[in-house]
């Protein structure tokens, strides 16, 4: 027991620091109805500078597709294996994806931007079909898209 | 007369299988392509990977052979789409689950290291 309190406060104090530091963060996509296949859609941050930084989702688990999302094709090199955990399903015309995140304080108000790529089987290939940046004044206002995607919105 | 017979069966069955294979090559992906873009909106183009050059004017049976070709070349991709979707439906894969559940959180520096972020389509 003498052993047990003093662990647990050391195991305390050593996570709650990066649980501080991160907060949970949503992204919501809603789809037009353009009445067509599933839709390929890939949600990734790029910097400041316009470099990629990660993919949050991808949506559309077929590899040999990918390349029409050709923006975060371009920018994440096909990020194959980065992907492997984080690929769902298309998404159907009219739906929603809503992904909830954990991301770093660090991110937010710090010039990073959440870009979305779409594209249909014979339909569009839309690169940044909506880019919001990821900014509290930008928090929970919806932006529409160029392409399949209705409206984009994040919120924290 | 048998010997005829059966060389004229070897000659079909290799016809056939070159047809089949040169359908299959000429398969390549679902979304369009440069080559089926054109072939859909009968542009005039130059014929990519040894195909012909297609002209506006070519006859109508033309037209009805490259409908055929790109039926046979959908119906090739819907079976890739089988071979590929092991859980889910024809083309689709199962909604709201990762492809790999036993795959590591990318260390892409957004995730913080530890959570696979929550998936809901609606």
């Amino acid at each position: 027991m003498k052993v047990l309190m003093p662990a647990l406060a050391a195991a305390t104090a050593l996570v709650s620091p990066s649980l501080a530091m991160a907060r949970p963060v949503t992204f919501e996509a809603t789809l037009k109805n353009y009445g067509g296949n599933g839709a390929y859609v890939a949600l990734y941050v790029t910097d400041a500078a316009g470099k990629y930084r990660g993919t949050l989702w991808m949506a559309g688990g077929k590899a040999k597709y990918h390349r029409h999302l050709s923006d975060w094709q371009r920018l994440s090199g096909g990020a194959a294996a980065e992907i492997d955990g984080i690929t769902g399903a298309s998404i159907g015309s009219g739906k929603t994806l809503k992904i909830t995140a954990d991301l770093a304080d660090a991110m937010i108000d710090a010039g990073y931007q959440v870009r979305v790529d779409t594209a249909v089987e014979d339909g569009m290939d839309n690169p940044s079909d909506v880019v919001v940046p990821l900014s509290t004044g930008s928090a929970g206002k919806p932006a529409s898209g160029k392409g399949y995607v209705k409206s984009f919105a994040v919120s924290f | 007369m048998y010997k005829h017979f059966f060389v004229g069966a070897a000659l079909l069955l290799s016809a056939t299988t070159a047809g089949l294979a040169i359908t299959a090559a000429a398969g390549e992906s679902g979304f369009l392509t440069p080559e089926r873009h054109a072939r859909n909106t009968n542009f005039e183009t130059t014929g990519q990977r040894g195909r012909p050059i297609v002209l506006a004017s070519e006859s109508r049976e033309h037209d009805r052979h490259s409908d055929r070709l790109a039926k046979r070349d959908r119906h090739h991709d819907d079976d890739d789409d089988q071979e590929e979707d092991e859980d889910g439906g024809r083309g689709m894969m199962p909604q709201n689950s990762p492809a790999s559940p036993a795959a590591p959180v990318p260390d892409n520096g957004l995730f913080n290291g530890a959570s696979r972020p929550k998936v809901q389509v609606q």
